[in-house]
Parts: structure tokens; C-alpha cells; sequence
């Protein structure tokens, strides 16, 4: 079991946080003082339409981008103080991104993929017990235009939690499947939380996959609309779409 | 403006940088186009203009002396047109402050003032009056490089008495337009000078009243050279003719067409070059281009536009870079050829020489330009041509990679995964990949073919003036004297050894093949010059038969063992048969030499000298030069330091500044070919690094990916480079010799270096200007999109 599951300890605090993204003469408020603490071990899903802030905010605790104001803490690390250098250190040691089109490196195999966060992290697993996690075991040697969708996200997944992350941040990850690979996907994420204590943080427009979570959030207009408590989440295998 | 013209703009906007990159390798094409082409031809116009203005003859023969009363009889030759006689004596020259002695070349003008052929062109003052024996004209260079204005006096020793000279005016003639001194390497302007005087004088004071020793002649349309030549001989033989001679053995004329014919090689070698690579980048560029355009260009047959339209559309924006590079080079040539124009002129003096650019020469560097961009579009336009709608708006296939050979290796080494990537994207991209070490390659080869340049000069130095020459001064007698002149320099103080050097005109002959040139000889255990062959050995002269110089020995058509058949020129109607004892490979010039003995058998006298190397105590040279100024047996002295210094000064102005410019030229093409393919890799794999900034890598490892394949690729140029410059080299070299020259091809290995490393800094420059890209890398926005 994860330290950060045991303590029940939060695994980020935000609060007022606001993002503006200027373009020209137009200004656009992605997100408008989002408060939000996000327990560690949990799985937590943000619905809401597009534009409504979900993917911006994910993007800020991913250390992707900065927040325009407010505070964000990761443990007891102060992302909004951090510099581009310290941000990628913390990509590279907590963060695991699962992104609806793989991103997977064209001309590295399966077990490359995967190899390519192993070779940089600290504790990390090993890239053949990682694929194996995700079921790809037997298709370590194959490039990502011999994979379907569905393995191809796996291969994904199987990089995302090599290295062991603290947090999960998954955005649309089955977006582009259909729902049996869906389903597949959401297992293994699952299965992550489970064994490894991972905090799963999953932007979705599926209603459906909120049944899996701890918490959903609602964004609307970038801010949190409303907060749901699921005090029985149920299997992926149960979800349908 | 019409929509696709619009986008067009746009698009060369939008890809500046790029467009930017390949017109300066194109603009290098059309600048030394220009360059060379245009200097060229303002050369050759203004010589050709020059020649018919000022009726430089055709033929011209030299002789001890001969009644004036011989040019009516050479007049009667068939197929001459005009013949002109006069006097021509060389001279000593004493200016007050002047340490060596100079020499000058006087020529004597015709009872009106004037002369029919090879007419004097006053640049300031006027004509020497028939009545006031000792004014001259002098040519400009000798005025200028001395600082002299006009009514400068000065002594001269003609013919072995002194006279005072006035300097009246300042002239210039179609058969100086470039004077060295006999024997020199280089001209020497300040020590050796062209004048002009009277004829009555010169005859007065050279006694050959009623005289010449000079025949110069035209020739009737389709007259043939050789047969008048060959009468001519006849003529003079009686006289002590040395043999008549064409343009082509011509000193000044030879010199010129020396520097013609390297221009026409550089017009040849140079920008073909650029153009090459252009091509190539302009297919790289426009096939990526096709490539990111693949959907827009299906929307827009989908709309109804022709292939024609659409393939027309993209050839404009290959002939937009065209006409960019044009304009560049255009500008940038015609800069240098003034620059280059007025260097000539230094040394090649005309009345008038100004680069002039004509139409023609832009007209052809606009359409070699156009014809390269094109060249290179075709492939691009094939593919834009040929996707249908359909397919083209689908998005692509995605690259399939495999493990190919060199996979494989890089398995068997334990190469970490980004090497992998790198590895797989370059044998992913065969053609482009190898483009780019063609293109890097060739810029090499090309800066070290220009820098070698520099080393082949040195060399010539090296072995002309350290290894061969041996002497400190080289003397030259009034006229050839015996043992008793050598005996008497040597008892000069400070004089540590003196030899005596003799030269013996001839004609050889082997075949039908001819050529003029003397017979040189030194005494026998001299220890003051030697014959250097190309690889640097020392070669003896032989003790029987001669030693040929291995381009008088092409020009015969001989080898070592074959017979020439010597004749002796100067009055002598002695013919004799003489084996080819050796061959030197020597750098300057087609010469035969022959011990002291031989000379003596073959000219049957007692080898009179007709000068002499000294080698001399350095403290004692200022002593020992003033003595040589009051010798009334010695004409001129040439100081080796002097001329050493010279010959440096002349690498140092020319090769020097050429070099920049080649230098500048060849990084164009590293920068082009570097910039547009990381700026290809870049759009290619925007995404990829993306992906890894997201998966923790800081951007000094993913500039690293970015830059590896690139330094790769630079990498195995390197040794490509070398091997392509070293054949530009030999080429360049050969092309560069003529019958006046024989570059040595002796690159130092340093050379090889200093390319290269120019090459990589270039590259690495470049590269880093690209690399400043992954600052701006927009991880958020990559990630949404689809690649």
C-alpha cells in the first residue's frame, strides 16, 4: 500500500485557482477560482462540456502549465513556485499522463515505449512487468502501427504506471476506443489504483464512467459545479456504454 | 490576387526562414556565376577592345640587331599585314634612395612620335620631343609603385652608358598589360619598369642607327601563324633572330589568358556546386511541404481545381525562392566582381577595366537558378499531381518502422532507446537522410578544394623559393660575360659564393610538336639552386642529355629515353639531336635544363654567363648591393626576399580574400542543408517531443533527440567531405594549371581539419538556432491534436 493511501493524506490542494489565457485583444477564463482537494489513492473523474475548464485544469496539476493565480500543492510541494526545470523532475518522478490519441512513439516497440519512461525514473518497474500489468505481454516487440487502438492506449497505460506515479491524469482515455477496449482500459486504471495506491485523476464526457469513482466532479464555466461522493464505486466491468 | 497566389504568399512568409536557407545556397550559385562569368567576359571585352584599338600584333620575333630595311622584306611574306620594326634594350636604373638596382625595358617609339602596332596610350604628360634625347615615357605601374610624378629624373645605364631620363609621361601598351621581369615569378613594379623613347635616341644611344631588334607584325584574315613564323626565321636568322612567336608565347597575353582560363574553370567547378545542393533542398523542403499540405490539397481538387493549377501552384513557390536567390546573388556577384575587377587591375593594366555585368550573364544566372528550383520541385509536384481527393483528405498512413541492418548493429552495441529512434527515423527517410550528408559533404569538399588553395601556394613557395632557390641575389649581366665577371662579384666583400647561370634559347622539336625556351644550365657542383620535383626530391642534373620540365615534356609530347631535336636560336643554324634524360615535375613553366657540359657541347663555345646567383653575408647586403648598382656588366638584381615577400603579399591579398568568400559561400550551404532539415525534423517530431517533455524529459535531452540525428548525420559527412574535396581538389588544381603554372596538389592535413571544423561549427550554429524551437514546444496543444 501507497504511504500517500495510508495517512489519507491529500494528494493535491488547490484553492482560488484561475487561469486566463490571453490571445491578442481577447482574454479567456479557462478556469475562475477552482478550490478543490483531491485525496490521495482515490479515483476521481471531471465531467463537464467542453470549455468548461476540466482539461486546463488537468494540464496545471500535470505540471503541464500555470495556473494564472491561486495555490497548488502536491504533497507538501508548492507547484506554483516551481520553474520549468523542477515541473518536468516532478512530470519525471509522480506524474503518469494517459492521453486520448496514446502518443505513443511511432518508431519505438511496445517495450521501447514503455523503456522510455523506465530509463528516466527512479523506481521505476520493469517495461516487461509493466506491459504485463496491462495484459501486452506477448506484444512487446511490436511497433505501435502493428497494435489496435485498444492495445496501443494499454501500451500507454503500461508507460504511465512503470514508473510507479503518485498520480494517474488521464484525459479522455477511451475516447477514441469502442466500449469493450474502453472498458479493458478503465480496468487496468482500476487495477492501478488497487495495487499500487495511485491516485487516478480521469477527465471524461461519459457520464457512464463515473460509476468507478470516489469522487466526480462537475465543471461548469471553470468552476466546480458540483462535487458527488460515491460511496460504493462499482467495478469497470459493471460500467456499459 | 487570387487564393492560391495568396496562400502562396503567405506560405513563403510563414516558411521564410526556410525559404531564406535555400536561396542563400542559391544566391552562392548565381553570385560566383556572376562573379566569375562576369569578370570574364569584362575581361576578355576589355582585352579584346584594347587589342583592336591599340593593334597589338600577332606575331612578334626578337633579334641581335637587323637593318630596319629587313620589315619590307618580311612585308612581302604572304598573309602579313603590317610590320613594324624597332629598338628594344634592357636598361638599368638609378633613383637616389634607391638600394637595388632596377632595371626597365625601353622601347623605341616611331619618327612620329607614335607607332602603328602595340600603340602607346598616354594616361598623363606627353610624347619625349625628338629633340631632347633623354625623355622617356614610363609605364604607369613602375610611376605609381615608385611614387614617381612627372619630371622625375633618374639615371640609366643603356647599353653601357650612362644617361640621364626625364619622365615626360606616363603610357600604357597592349604588349605590357601585365610585366614581369625575365626570370621573376611575380611582377615587381617598383623594380621593374616599361619605357618609351624616341627612336632616334634609342638608336643613338644603343648604336643601331638605321636598326631594329624587334619585329612585331600583324596577319592578313586566315593567314597561318605558323607559316609566317617559320619565314619569318628564315629572315632573321642571318640577324641573330631568337625565333618569332605568336600571341599565345606571348609574355603579358600568355598571363591574361592564364587568369581566363582559371576564371572559366571556376565559372565550371563553383557554382554547379550550389546548384546541385539547391536542387536538393528544394525537394526536401517541398516534399515535406506536400506532405503537411496532403488534406488541403485534396479539399481543394475536391472544389474543382486542376492538377495542372496545383502543381503549377507549388513550381511558383520554388521559382519564388528563384528569384529571391537572383536578386541576392545578383548583387552580391556583381560586389564582387568590381572588387575582383579592380584587383585585376592591379596587376593587368588597361586604359580602362571596369566590371561591366551584361544582360546575357544575369539572363543565364536566372535561368540556371530557375532550371535547379524547378529541378528540385518536380518530385513534389509529382505527388501533389497524383493524390486523388479522396485519399488525400483521409489522414495518412501511418510511417511503418522496422528493424532494418543498422538496427540491428545498434542492438548488438546495447544503444539506449532515443538512439534507437534516432537510428530508425533516418533509415526511415533514406533519401533525405542522405541528402543531408550529400549536402553537408559537398560543403566541405568544396571549402577544402578552395582552402587547399592556400596550402598548394605555400608549397609552391616552399619548394620555388626555399628548396630551389638557394641564392640571395640573382644577377643578371648586361650581356653574357665569361669566368672573369663571376671571379670579380665574388671578390665583392661579403659575397660568400657566386655561380654562374647561362640560358640558351633553342627550339625543341619533337614530331610535328614545336616550342620556344631555353636551355638553362649551371656550373657543375652548384650549390645555389636545384631542381625540385613534385614530391619533394631533390632531382641532379644529368650528365648527359636533358632534363625537361614534365610540362615542356606534355607540350613535346616526350617522355625520359625519347630524342629531341634541339635548334639553336640566335644566328646559329645548328641543329642536333638531344636524348631526355629525365623529367622534373616541376611548378613554374616549361623548361629544359642541362649541365654546364652538355650546354657547352651543344652550343659549341666556351659558356659564357649570362648571369649569376650569389648567396651573400646578410650584415653586407646594403654594402654589396650599392657595389652591384655601379658594375657596368650587371643589368638587374632580383633579391629573393623580395620577391619571397611579394609572393606572400600576392597569397595574402588574393587567396586570402577569396577564401573569405568561399569560406562564407560553402557555410551558406551547411546552414541551408542543416537549417531545413532540423526545421523538417522539428515539424516531423513536434509531437514525439512533446510526448516526452510530458513524460518527465527536461529540453537539453529532448534538444538532444532533436540535435543527435542531425550530428549524426553531419558526422558521417565529415569523412564523405573529405573524400569529395579531395577529388575537387585534383580537379580544381589541374583545371588551375596552365602552360605558365603547374599548382602543386599538396594538401596539408590541417586542412582537413579547418574544414571540418568550419563545416561543424557552421552546423552547429544552425542547429542551435532550430533547437530554440523546443523553448516555444507547446506540450498542452500538441497533446489534443491527432498528429
Amino acid at each position: 500500500m501507497n504511504a500517500a493511501v495510508s495517512d489519507g493524506a491529500p494528494a493535491f490542494r488547490c484553492s482560488g485557482l484561475a487561469k486566463i489565457y490571453r490571445t491578442g485583444e481577447t482574454e479567456v477564463h479557462a478556469l475562475r477560482g477552482v478550490d478543490l482537494v483531491i485525496p490521495a489513492g482515490e479515483i476521481l473523474v471531471l465531467l463537464g462540456p467542453s470549455g468548461s475548464g476540466k482539461s486546463t485544469l488537468l494540464n496545471i496539476i500535470g505540471g503541464l502549465d500555470r495556473p494564472s493565480s491561486g495555490t497548488l500543492l502536491y504533497r507538501d510541494l508548492d507547484l506554483t513556485a516551481m520553474d520549468d526545470r523542477e515541473l518536468t523532475r516532478f512530470r519525471r518522478a509522480d506524474v503518469g499522463f494517459i492521453f486520448q490519441f496514446y502518443n505513443l512513439i511511432p518508431s519505438l516497440t511496445a517495450e521501447e515505449n514503455v523503456r522510455l519512461v523506465t530509463d528516466i525514473a527512479d523506481h521505476p518497474m520493469d517495461a516487461a512487468e509493466a506491459l504485463g500489468l496491462v495484459g501486452l505481454a506477448d506484444r512487446r516487440d511490436h511497433y505501435p502501427a502493428q497494435l489496435s487502438g485498444g492495445e496501443q492506449q494499454r501500451v500507454a497505460v503500461a508507460r504511465a504506471i512503470a514508473k510507479r506515479p503518485g498520480v494517474l491524469l488521464c484525459d479522455e482515455p477511451t475516447g477514441a476506443l469502442d466500449s469493450r477496449t474502453g472498458i479493458r482500459v478503465l480496468e487496468t486504471l482500476a487495477e492501478a489504483n488497487r495495487t499500487l495506491g495511485t491516485t487516478v485523476v480521469l477527465i471524461t464526457h461519459n457520464i457512464g464512467i463515473a460509476a468507478m469513482a470516489h469522487r466526480v466532479f462537475h465543471f461548469l464555466d471553470g468552476r466546480i459545479a458540483r462535487v458527488e461522493v460515491n460511496a460504493a464505486p462499482i467495478d469497470p466491468a459493471g460500467i456499459s456504454w | 490576387m487570387k487564393a492560391l497566389d495568396l496562400k502562396l504568399a503567405r506560405d513563403l512568409w510563414r516558411m521564410r526562414g526556410q525559404v531564406l536557407a535555400i536561396a542563400l545556397v542559391l544566391a552562392a550559385a548565381s553570385a560566383t556565376f556572376i562573379l566569375s562569368l562576369g569578370v570574364h567576359r569584362s575581361l576578355t571585352a576589355t582585352r579584346d577592345a584594347y587589342y583592336a584599338e591599340s593593334a597589338f600584333a600577332d606575331i612578334f620575333a626578337d633579334m641581335t640587331r637587323a637593318p630596319r630595311s629587313v620589315t619590307e622584306r618580311v612585308a612581302e611574306i604572304p598573309g602579313v599585314r603590317h610590320v613594324e620594326g624597332s629598338i628594344r634594350q634592357y636598361a638599368t636604373l638609378d633613383l637616389p634612395g634607391w638600394r637595388a638596382p632596377a632595371r626597365a625595358l625601353v622601347n623605341s617609339l616611331g619618327k612620329t612620335g607614335g607607332s602603328v602596332l602595340n600603340r602607346l596610350t598616354l594616361r598623363a604628360g606627353r610624347l619625349p620631343d625628338a629633340t631632347h634625347p633623354g625623355e622617356v615615357v614610363a609605364d604607369e605601374a613602375f610611376v605609381e609603385a615608385n611614387g614617381l610624378a612627372l619630371g622625375a629624373r633618374l639615371d640609366a645605364v643603356i647599353y653601357g652608358r650612362k644617361q640621364p631620363l626625364t619622365i615626360v609621361g606616363v603610357g600604357l601598351a597592349p604588349d605590357y598589360i601585365y610585366s614581369i621581369a625575365p626570370g621573376d615569378l611575380i611582377p615587381d613594379n617598383s623594380r621593374f619598369g616599361i619605357f618609351w623613347m624616341n627612336e632616334k635616341a634609342l638608336e643613338a644611344a644603343t648604336d643601331r642607327t638605321g636598326a631594329i631588334t624587334r619585329l612585331a607584325l600583324t596577319l592578313e584574315r586566315g593567314a597561318s601563324e605558323a607559316d609566317v613564323i617559320r619565314r619569318v626565321d628564315a629572315l632573321l636568322t642571318p640577324y641573330g633572330g631568337t625565333g618569332a612567336y605568336g600571341r599565345a608565347d606571348h609574355i603579358s597575353h600568355a598571363f591574361l589568358d592564364n587568369e581566363l582560363l582559371q576564371l572559366e574553370a571556376m565559372t565550371r567547378v563553383i557554382p554547379p556546386v550550389f546548384l546541385i545542393v539547391s536542387t536538393f533542398l528544394v525537394y526536401i523542403v517541398l516534399g515535406r511541404m506536400i506532405q503537411t499540405e496532403r488534406s488541403l490539397i485534396g479539399l481543394v481538387k475536391a472544389f474543382g481545381y486542376s492538377d495542372r493549377a496545383i502543381g503549377w501552384h507549388y513550381l511558383k513557390f520554388a521559382l519564388a525562392i528563384a528569384l529571391v536567390a537572383t536578386l541576392l546573388g545578383t548583387l552580391a556577384g556583381a560586389w564582387m566582381g568590381r572588387g575582383m575587377t579592380s584587383l585585376y587591375a592591379e596587376y593587368y593594366r588597361f586604359p580602362i577595366l571596369r566590371y561591366h555585368l551584361s544582360p546575357a550573364v544575369i539572363v543565364g544566372a536566372t535561368a540556371l537558378a530557375a532550371a535547379s528550383a524547378g529541378l528540385g520541385a518536380l518530385g513534389g509536384m509529382r505527388a501533389a499531381v497524383r493524390l486523388s481527393p479522396a485519399v488525400a483528405m483521409a489522414p495518412p498512413p501511418p510511417p511503418v518502422y522496422r528493424a532494418g541492418p543498422i538496427e540491428r548493429l545498434g542492438k548488438r552495441a546495447g544503444l539506449s532507446v532515443v538512439g534507437h529512434m534516432i537510428l530508425r527515423h533516418i533509415a526511415r527517410w533514406p533519401a533525405r537522410s542522405a541528402m543531408t550528408i550529400f549536402g553537408v559533404a559537398l560543403s566541405m569538399g568544396l571549402l577544402f578544394a578552395t582552402m587547399q588553395f592556400v596550402d598548394s601556394s605555400r608549397s609552391m613557395l616552399d619548394s620555388y623559393f626555399f628548396r630551389s632557390q638557394r641564392y640571395d641575389l640573382a644577377v643578371t649581366f648586361i650581356e653574357p660575360r665569361g669566368a672573369d665577371a663571376i671571379y670579380a662579384l665574388a671578390q665583392i666583400p661579403g659575397v660568400l659564393r657566386a655561380e654562374p647561370t647561362r640560358a640558351l634559347p633553342v627550339k625543341l622539336r619533337s614530331g610535328s610538336r614545336t616550342e620556344r625556351t631555353a636551355i638553362e644550365a649551371s656550373a657543375s657542383g652548384a650549390r645555389l639552386s636545384a631542381h625540385i620535383d613534385r614530391d619533394g626530391r631533390e632531382m641532379a642534373l644529368p650528365p648527359a642529355g636533358l632534363m625537361l620540365s614534365r610540362q615542356l615534356a606534355d607540350q613535346l609530347g616526350v617522355n625520359a629515353g625519347d630524342i629531341v631535336e634541339v635548334e639553336l636560336l640566335g644566328g646559329r643554324q645548328t641543329r642536333l639531336r638531344q636524348p631526355v634524360a629525365s623529367i622534373v615535375d616541376e611548378f613554374v613553366g616549361a623548361r629544359a635544363y642541362a649541365s654546364a657540359a652538355t650546354l657547352e657541347a651543344i652550343s659549341r663555345d666556351a659558356a659564357p654567363a649570362g648571369g649569376a646567383f650569389v648567396r651573400i653575408d646578410p650584415a653586407a647586403r646594403a654594402a654589396i648591393l650599392a657595389r652591384l648598382k655601379d658594375m657596368s656588366a650587371v643589368l638587374g638584381v632580383t633579391e629573393r626576399d623580395a620577391a619571397l615577400l611579394l609572393f606572400e603579399r600576392m597569397i595574402d591579398d588574393n587567396i586570402f580574400t577569396m577564401l573569405f568568400f568561399y569560406i562564407a559561400f560553402a557555410s551558406a550551404i551547411t546552414i541551408g542543408v542543416v537549417y531545413n532539415s532540423a526545421r523538417i525534423l522539428f515539424s516531423e517530431r513536434a509531437h514525439e517531443l512533446a510526448t516526452l517533455r510530458v513524460l518527465g524529459y527536461h529540453r537539453r535531452e529532448v534538444g538532444l533527440i532533436l540535435l543527435g540525428e542531425l550530428a549524426l548525420l553531419v558526422i558521417v559527412a565529415v569523412p564523405l567531405g573529405c573524400l569529395i574535396g579531395y577529388a575537387m581538389a585534383q580537379l580544381m588544381t589541374a583545371m588551375f594549371s596552365s602552360d605558365l603554372f603547374r599548382l602543386p596538389f599538396a594538401p596539408a592535413r590541417s586542412t582537413y581539419g579547418y574544414a571540418a571544423l568550419i563545416v561543424l561549427a557552421a552546423a552547429l550554429a544552425t542547429a542551435a538556432i532550430v533547437a530554440r524551437r523546443i523553448l516555444q514546444l507547446d506540450m498542452v496543444r500538441v497533446l489534443k491534436a491527432r498528429e
